[in-house]
């Protein structure tokens, strides 16, 4: 659990309407900006009294307008937990990637941009669509897990979905 | 000069050819030997996909041991007579299973196993698998089953293996025998 020293020092740095710290039960429950996500991720990484070294989980759905996204991160050192929830606009789904901080982000947000698009920016592979495919076929079109997708049968069973009977 | 040749039927070059006196007592033996030896020593791919894999796998085991029917896994597709599709293949998996079955050297067949492998089973309706591998691959026994039990896997064999010592081995220009219905094995069990 995180002291109440370090919880200030973090409301120092962003605004309200940047960040809003919560709690549940004894982890942090961040909600954050989408553009002060990635500063969030460093002043986390670096500070001591929070050290989160570990990425356990980045995950999203579609909830219609954006798409929710989700870090849980992990302190080796003191046993912490904190989970940072912030939202990708579904017009302009774009936000920093944390490759650099956490080198094991690599394939979460991969599996975030096959099945939703997301594009992270600074990810090794960003804007090659063959090398960011994780789950599907290189040559798969569209994003299957959102809510308005609708696949485009090739018939081919070696290259795409086949027609439904 | 002047005067068009007809040109040679293929009935006409039949009836050119003059069967060796004898030819099929000698044949015929061959052809026997070289059946017995195919059906008895059936080497299957090593590969399993999911579910149906472990029923494989054990049917392969001690208890029901597929040894006995002259067959063992090996794991390069240069050396297998048989591949077992035990499972469902997906739209990103189905390239490589072709390709595996196009460095295999004839004679190969190939046994769907499994709901999933034989009409896409529960997935049906999915997208990303592939509704049944005789969409990319020729399907010479279909055993049915969810998974299906070792002694349905075994009754596929046993059904290939007489479909083997039904098939002529010399053929002009490698030609596999005469085109059989594919074996079904379990459909309504």
């Amino acid at each position: 659990m995180p002291t109440p020293e370090a919880v200030s020092k973090l409301q120092q740095l962003f605004s309200e309407d940047q960040l809003k710290v919560d709690w549940a039960g004894k982890d942090l429950v961040l909600d954050v900006d989408c553009d002060s996500m990635k500063k969030l991720c460093l002043f986390l990484r670096r500070d001591p009294d929070f050290d989160y070294d570990f990425l356990v989980d980045l995950t999203s759905w579609d909830i219609g307008e954006s798409f929710p996204l989700w870090y849980r991160l992990y302190s080796m050192r003191f046993n912490h937990t904190v989970l940072i929830r912030t939202n990708v606009s579904r017009d302009n789904p774009i936000i920093a990637s944390v490759t650099d901080i956490w080198p094991g982000a690599d394939w979460l947000e991969r599996e975030c941009f096959d099945m939703y698009g997301i594009d992270f920016e600074g990810h090794p592979f960003q804007g090659d669509l063959a090398q960011m495919r994780i789950l599907m076929p290189k040559d798969w079109d569209g994003f299957p897990f959102r809510k308005d997708y609708e696949p485009v049968f090739s018939g081919d069973p070696l290259h795409g979905p086949q027609e439904r009977n | 000069m002047g005067v068009k040749e007809k040109p040679v039927t293929k009935e006409e070059m039949e009836s050119w050819r003059i069967p060796i006196p004898g030819g099929a007592a000698i044949i015929a033996p061959v052809e026997r030997i070289a059946q017995w030896a195919r059906k008895n020593s059936l080497w299957s791919l090593t590969f399993g996909l999911s579910c149906c894999a472990i029923e494989m796998m054990s049917t392969a085991a001690p208890r029901y041991d597929l040894d006995r029917f002259g067959m063992i896994f090996r794991a390069t597709p240069r050396q297998a007579d048989v591949m077992i599709v035990a499972g469902w293949v997906s739209v990103k998996m189905a390239p490589y299973i072709k390709r595996l079955y196009d460095q295999m050297p004839e004679p190969k067949y190939v046994i769907a196993m499994g709901g999933c492998a034989c009409a896409g089973g529960p997935y049906r309706d999915s997208i990303t698998i592939v509704k049944g591998v005789d969409h990319f691959v020729p399907v010479d026994v279909y055993v049915y089953g969810c998974p299906p039990r070792p002694e349905n896997l075994i009754n596929g064999i046993l059904k290939l293996q007489e479909k083997i010592a039904s098939e002529h081995v010399l053929t002009r220009n490698g030609e596999r025998g005469p085109l059989r219905e594919p074996i079904v094995i379990g459909e309504n069990a």
